[in-house]
């Protein structure tokens, strides 16, 4: 499954989150795998988290970023999809 | 009597040493075959078999861990070293803290390391692991 923008994505609660040094590291329990995220996926990170509703991700992503809206849903949707792909979030 | 880089080993040495190479070697193996928290459910039964085989004083056991960890190369990792100390010395009157932290390398790498502490003292894992920032802490492995 891929998301769109009315997808709902979850955190498992096998993932945990710590941030350091203004950036994102991101373990995977059920995996053992670990990630790091650079500030701006940081960000999206946090967003997601916070709203859950990927198109409420992408209208603050508007507001924050200073880019098209069409680059920055194809960018949101490309950066949740991978993250799904490793387990990290998952669609509702 | 056998000996261990010069230095003469009794019986229970080699009997720990015996033990812990064994318990590194099955917590490696069931880190690769399932998810951690499966691990962390089905734990109770190795901790059985760790305090029944892996029986000392805490400085005896923990040379024991680390001496065999240093020498099962590609085997046993911290985390497999934290997760045998763990089991073999805590205990639900005992809960002993295992952490995994993580650090930014010089490179800017994410370098990963796990450890076991007794309140404030560090049991296996201590070296530099003031250096990382705690991801994720556990009071006991069972959930």
């Amino acid at each position: 499954m891929t998301g769109s923008l009315d997808t709902l994505v979850r955190v498992p609660k096998d993932v945990v989150f710590r941030e350091l040094d203004g950036e994102a590291v991101i373990l995977n329990l059920e995996s053992g795998m670990y990630f790091g995220l650079d500030p701006i996926g940081t960000r999206i990170w946090r967003l997601v988290e916070e709203n859950g509703s990927l198109r409420a991700v992408w209208e603050a992503m508007q507001r924050e970023f200073e880019a098209p809206g069409d680059t920055l849903r194809s960018d949101l949707l490309t950066f949740i999809n991978e993250l799904s792909a490793k387990g990290l979030v998952t669609f509702q | 009597m056998r000996t261990w880089r010069g230095v003469t080993l009794g019986a229970s040495d080699v009997r720990l040493l015996i033990a812990a190479s064994f318990l590194q070697l099955v917590t490696a193996v069931a880190l690769r075959t399932m998810p951690l928290p499966i691990l962390r459910r089905k734990s109770a039964r190795l901790r059985r078999l760790a305090h029944t085989i892996l029986k000392g004083t805490d400085e005896r056991v923990i040379w024991a861990i680390e001496a065999v960890g240093r020498r099962l190369v590609g085997v046993s990792t911290c985390f497999v070293r934290a997760i045998v100390a763990e089991l073999a010395l805590g205990s639900p009157e005992r809960p002993l803290r295992l952490t995994i932290g993580v650090k930014r390398a010089p490179g800017g790498d994410l370098r990963a390391h796990a450890w076991v502490a007794d309140a404030d003292r560090i049991l296996v894992g201590g070296s530099g692991a003031d250096q990382y920032v705690p991801l994720v802490a556990w009071d006991s492995l069972l959930t």
